[in-house]
């Protein structure tokens, strides 16, 4: 579907009022007498708590009260385990996270004890004072040496593993007897945080006249912290209102309660004050939840023509301490997607979960996407350099074709509908891909390590498939959305705005979009996993379906005429046989007012889309880039990157999340790693330490360009594009840099390509 | 922490008035300018001063000039300053490419050169930088001032030749006519601290290295000169056999650490990388008339 105003490159809407400093974050947010709490937080990666003094703190004037896990509410649980759904025969240990630690800490920085006080300053002061009594106990860092022998980080789950998975598709072992070769690959993807602009934070406040909770927080989306809020204090779900305001980014990493927004709800409770945290950077550091985090074994059987004939992988995912609730399901969709664009007819992944004395992973941008293209995009070139194949033609051989969709992989995933040849051939096109080659071959002649990289990647999108939205027309016409999924930077109030317009026949001016507040439209899902346009864009279509046709039964009242006789044209009712019809204002204020209309319904209208699947965005890209091996630094020179989003609503916007999460791809390879002590403790630390890339690091040239084919799963035939450059960009930059090295005989290098990594590898150690 | 320890706060508008508060309230009193290395090491309660003395109402000693056959460099003269000095660019275009590297536009808005050097983090740049020219700093009490160079500046990282009741003034550099400069500095990322850095400055006379300096951050003491590689320049042809040798020379001179940001070994074939990039570009500059 494309409209007057889909597929327009509007400028986003929420610009002005956000660059101009008028936002309103959660800091922001003033409330009357706000108390602040401040977290004492274990030092140690896995210790007994023997006792916590807080004597000193709470003599300090300005300390309103100290608690620990005892002092939590009877029956305050855990947070929950599975938030989004696992296959059945995926079983996952009982392991959640406490809110807070329970007789036993299990990573540094997981929170002991909550200071609440008259401001921020007197709660940091007291922190200082609350003595922790711990009795360190032996612990863990690496995944595969706590599946080694490697000490219980809970005494319950003696081998360490808290999820494991097996899934087969095909004849594997047949398909690997009858293979020409076996390529072997191990890859080591590091933990990554997300480093969202605005760290973690929320206000509770209680109402006793009301007995209503109420969290403001920074998160993607109202409903699962509320979900989760209730759940954790055992309240009813109508108890508890959710309110996120302008969020500074997530990715992936506010996809839920925190552990300290639930005790903040308790500390509200308890006290009647409202109660205020944010967290600093270093907390987000040490206790926000991370991303990736995975080691991969694995095996490509290939023929001597370089058909790929079968799969295998054993992942072990770097869980951490604590199970959340959506922990294990990025190992699931980087295993279940482990066979990429390609058409592999054999596949075997097996997932094990590694507990390990560290802060919990679950979702960051991508999601176990990134992963799954990393290992078969390699494991791909591994194939092409060890056959004497190009990377070109191997894939070229091995690309699900245009013509097969719907594809059903060996794994099960059902892939709707793409073209990948075609976003290849074009990716190289306008690269200029034979001139890369011939100024590759140019730089070895001059003994330059120039290397050029493919990826052909796959976005799954639209996870947990439903989405509501609800519509109504406001006095002065306008008609104001309340869509399921919140906005965190994704330019909702810009793209459903067009959707609507078209729907309506209206400006997009005319349009007004409201989310974040759970007391406000329908109970939503909310913003992940690429989903928001597609499945929530669909919701709306359902709401301005169901809105446009009460507005005819109203328009028929007032006129006074059979419904049949009218129709929608250009925002307003008008006859069919001509003269005056009903504007919007009109509508809005009888359906306000009332009077002698009892039997018509409210002027609104609601939907709740089903995504029947997955929509699969894809993307080809190409990475230029060269090494300093005097220095070990790698510039990426170009990226260029073909997308598949079906159709763009907004193609600036999209242009924008390929571009942002090219970069976040860029960092993630080149810069960006957390890392541990072999026992857990943390040595990323901050900002100093963990090196997020700002502007000036990124000179990389990145060229984008759309090649639709619209999904067929959803009436906007839109899918998934906001972690496009995360998946396809890290595959690529590894691939070239493995390109650039193949003259020294490197086979494999892992992520982040460090200037010291690099520069050992290119023998500057035996200089 | 994002809250450092309580602290009291005065600000001086003289320097009289700033050390005579330094006198008076005793060592565990600061002087804060742009305070962008020592407020993070409060909030993490890293640094607990019981006083700041806030010095950025001393706007007199915010300049760049001329005098004499020196440069005059004010204590509290701003990174983006010293970045946009014509002065500096034309004389000393080291400056400007150390300024590049350090930090981010924030940083060098509030950041000072009197700051910098006297925070004493041995991966600094314009330690490095000033060491390089041999510049010296103006460090004046309430019963006087004295002179220190640069190169004796620093006691060991983080300690300074400042004692408790004194402040750096002005950094004084000595011009050299058709002086070509230059600083080379591998970092994981811009702004970041140097993994290791090299700055140096040649003046050539027909083709003989005449005088010439080399210092290093981030592989020893803050500022660490590299004494024999200069030594061993001095007097030779300019070109790539001088460079190499001084690039050995420094090499073997530094004392790298193993941290996060790399191995001793690395850093230490970073320097002798890096000097014989800095060398080439300085001396590139003298034949381009010192610019």
């Amino acid at each position: 579907m494309t409209g007057p105003w889909v597929g327009r490159p509007e400028r986003r809407r929420e610009d002005l009022r956000l660059v101009a400093g008028h936002g309103a974050y959660l800091d922001d947010l003033q409330f009357p007498s706000c108390a602040h709490v401040a977290f004492v937080r274990s030092p140690l990666p896995h210790a007994r708590v023997r006792g916590v003094d807080s004597s000193a703190a709470l003599a300090t004037p300005g300390v309103l009260a100290v608690i620990t896990a005892g002092d939590l509410p009877p029956g305050a649980r855990m947070l929950p385990l599975r938030t989004i759904p696992l296959p059945p025969d995926f079983t996952v240990a009982d392991v959640p996270m406490p809110i807070l630690a329970d007789g036993e800490v299990r990573f540094a920085g997981e929170a002991v004890a909550a200071v609440l006080a008259e401001s921020r300053a007197v709660a940091e002061d007291a922190v200082d004072l609350v003595q922790l009594d711990l009795e360190a106990l032996p612990s863990v860092g690496d995944p595969r040496a706590a599946l080694a022998g490697g000490p219980p980080v809970h005494a319950e789950v003696g081998d360490n593993v808290v999820f494991r998975w097996h899934q087969v598709g095909g004849d594997v072992e047949g398909a690997f007897r009858a293979a020409a070769r076996t390529i072997q690959g191990r890859f080591s993807i590091p933990r990554l945080q997300a480093s969202p602009m605005e760290p973690r934070g929320c206000v509770a406040a209680y109402s006793s006249a009301e007995d209503l909770l109420t969290l403001w927080c920074s998160s993607q989306d109202p409903h699962r912290p509320r979900l989760q809020l209730a759940n954790v204090l055992g309240r009813d779900l109508e108890r508890v209102r959710v309110v996120v305001p302008d969020v500074g980014g997530a990715f992936g990493s506010k996809g839920g309660l925190a552990p300290e927004h639930a005790v903040a709800a308790v500390l509200a409770m308890r006290t009647g004050r409202s109660v205020k945290w944010v967290e600093t950077r270093s907390e987000n550091v040490l206790a926000a939840y991370q991303g990736r985090g995975m080691e991969v074994d694995a095996e490509l059987g290939v023929s001597e023509a370089g058909g790929l004939l079968a799969l295998r992988l054993r992942l072990v995912s770097d869980a951490g301490a604590y199970l959340l609730g959506h922990t294990a399901v990025v190992s699931l969709t980087a295993t279940s997607l482990a066979t990429g664009a390609y058409r592999i007819p054999a596949a075997e992944v097996t997932v094990v979960g590694a507990a390990t004395n560290k802060v919990p992973t679950g979702p960051y941008r991508g999601a176990g996407r990134p992963e799954a293209a990393f290992v078969i995009e390699r494991m791909v070139d591994s194939a092409a350099a060890e056959l004497g194949i190009d990377p070109v033609e191997i894939r070229r051989r091995n690309l699900v074709p245009a013509g097969a969709f719907p594809y059903r992989t060996a794994l099960g995933s059902e892939y709707d509908s793409g073209d990948y040849p075609g976003l290849l051939d074009r990716a190289l096109e306008l690269s200029n891909y034979p001139e890369e080659r011939r100024a590759q071959a140019r730089a070895r002649a001059e003994g330059r390590l120039r290397g050029v990289g493919l990826a052909v990647a796959v976005e799954s999108s639209g996870n947990s498939a439903w989405e509501t939205a609800a519509a109504t027309i406001l006095d002065d016409g306008r008609v104001l959305l309340l869509p399921g999924s919140s906005d965190h930077g994704q330019g909702h109030a810009t793209t459903f705005a067009q959707i609507a317009a078209d729907a309506m026949g209206v400006d997009p001016d005319q349009i007004e979009v409201r989310s974040g507040d759970s007391q406000e439209g329908l109970v939503g899902v909310g913003t992940f996993a690429s989903r928001s346009v597609t499945v929530g864009g669909s919701a709306l279509l359902l709401a301005l379906d169901e809105l446009r046709h009460r507005c005819l039964s109203w328009a028929a009242h007032l006129l006074d005429v059979p419904e049949e006789q009218l129709r929608w044209e250009a925002g307003a009712v008008v006859p069919l046989g001509g003269g005056p019809g009903v504007s919007r204002q009109r509508l809005a204020q009888a359906a306000r007012d009332r009077s002698d209309s009892a039997d018509l319904p409210e002027l609104r209208g609601e939907g709740r889309f089903v995504l029947p699947g997955l929509a699969f965005g894809s993307s080809a890209c190409v990475a230029t880039l060269e090494v300093d091996p005097a220095t070990g630094w790698v510039e990426v020179e170009r990226i260029v990157t073909v997308d598949d989003a079906g159709t763009v609503v907004n193609p600036l916007l999209a242009e924008g999340q390929v571009i942002g999460s090219s970069v976040q791809g860029l960092a993630a390879v080149l810069f960006e790693e957390v890392s541990h002590e072999a026992d857990g403790q943390p040595l990323t630390e901050s900002f100093l330490s963990y090196a997020v890339p700002t502007l000036p690091d990124i000179r990389t040239e990145i060229v984008t360009e759309f090649r639709p084919t619209p999904s067929p799963l959803s009436p906007l035939g839109t899918k998934g594009v906001a972690e496009s450059g995360c998946i396809g960009v890290p595959a690529a930059v590894a691939n070239a840099l493995q390109d650039a090295l193949a003259p020294l005989g490197v086979r494999h290098v892992d992520p982040p390509f460090s200037p010291e990594k690099i520069w050992r590898l290119t023998g500057g150690d035996a200089r | 922490m994002q809250t450092p320890a309580p602290f009291e706060y005065e600000h001086a508008s003289s320097v009289d008035e700033a050390l005579a508060l330094l006198e008076r309230h005793g060592p565990e009193t600061r002087l804060v300018a742009g305070g962008h290395s020592l407020l993070p090491m409060m909030k993490l309660r890293l640094a607990r001063p019981e006083r700041l003395v806030d010095v950025n109402d001393l706007t007199d000693l915010a300049y760049v000039r001329r005098e004499g056959d020196q440069i005059a460099i004010g204590a509290l003269t701003r990174h983006a300053q010293l970045a946009s000095s014509p002065l500096l660019a034309s004389l000393y275009p080291i400056f400007q490419d150390a300024e590049r590297v350090i930090a981010d536009p924030v940083v060098r808005n509030r950041g000072t050169i009197g700051g910098s050097l006297c925070q004493g983090d041995p991966a600094e740049d314009l330690s490095a930088v000033v060491a390089t020219l041999g510049g010296s700093l103006k460090i004046r009490s309430r019963t006087g001032e004295r002179v220190v160079a640069a190169r004796d500046f620093y006691l060991g990282p983080y300690e300074t030749q400042v004692g408790p009741a004194e402040m750096v003034t002005e950094v004084v550099i000595p011009i050299r006519p058709g002086a070509g400069s230059a600083y080379e500095k591998v970092e994981r990322r811009p702004g970041d601290w140097a993994i290791a850095a090299v700055g140096c400055f040649l003046t050539v006379s027909g083709g003989v290295i005449a005088d010439c300096g080399i210092g290093l951050a981030a592989v020893g003491a803050p500022g660490l000169p590299a004494l024999e590689a200069e030594a061993a320049l001095r007097g030779r042809p300019a070109g790539e056999e001088a460079y190499a040798a001084a690039a050995q020379m420094a090499a073997a001179h530094c004392r790298p650490q193993t941290d996060q940001r790399g191995p001793a070994e690395y850093k230490r074939d970073l320097v002798a990388e890096l000097t014989r990039r800095a060398l080439r570009r300085a001396a590139a500059r003298v034949m381009a008339g010192g610019a």
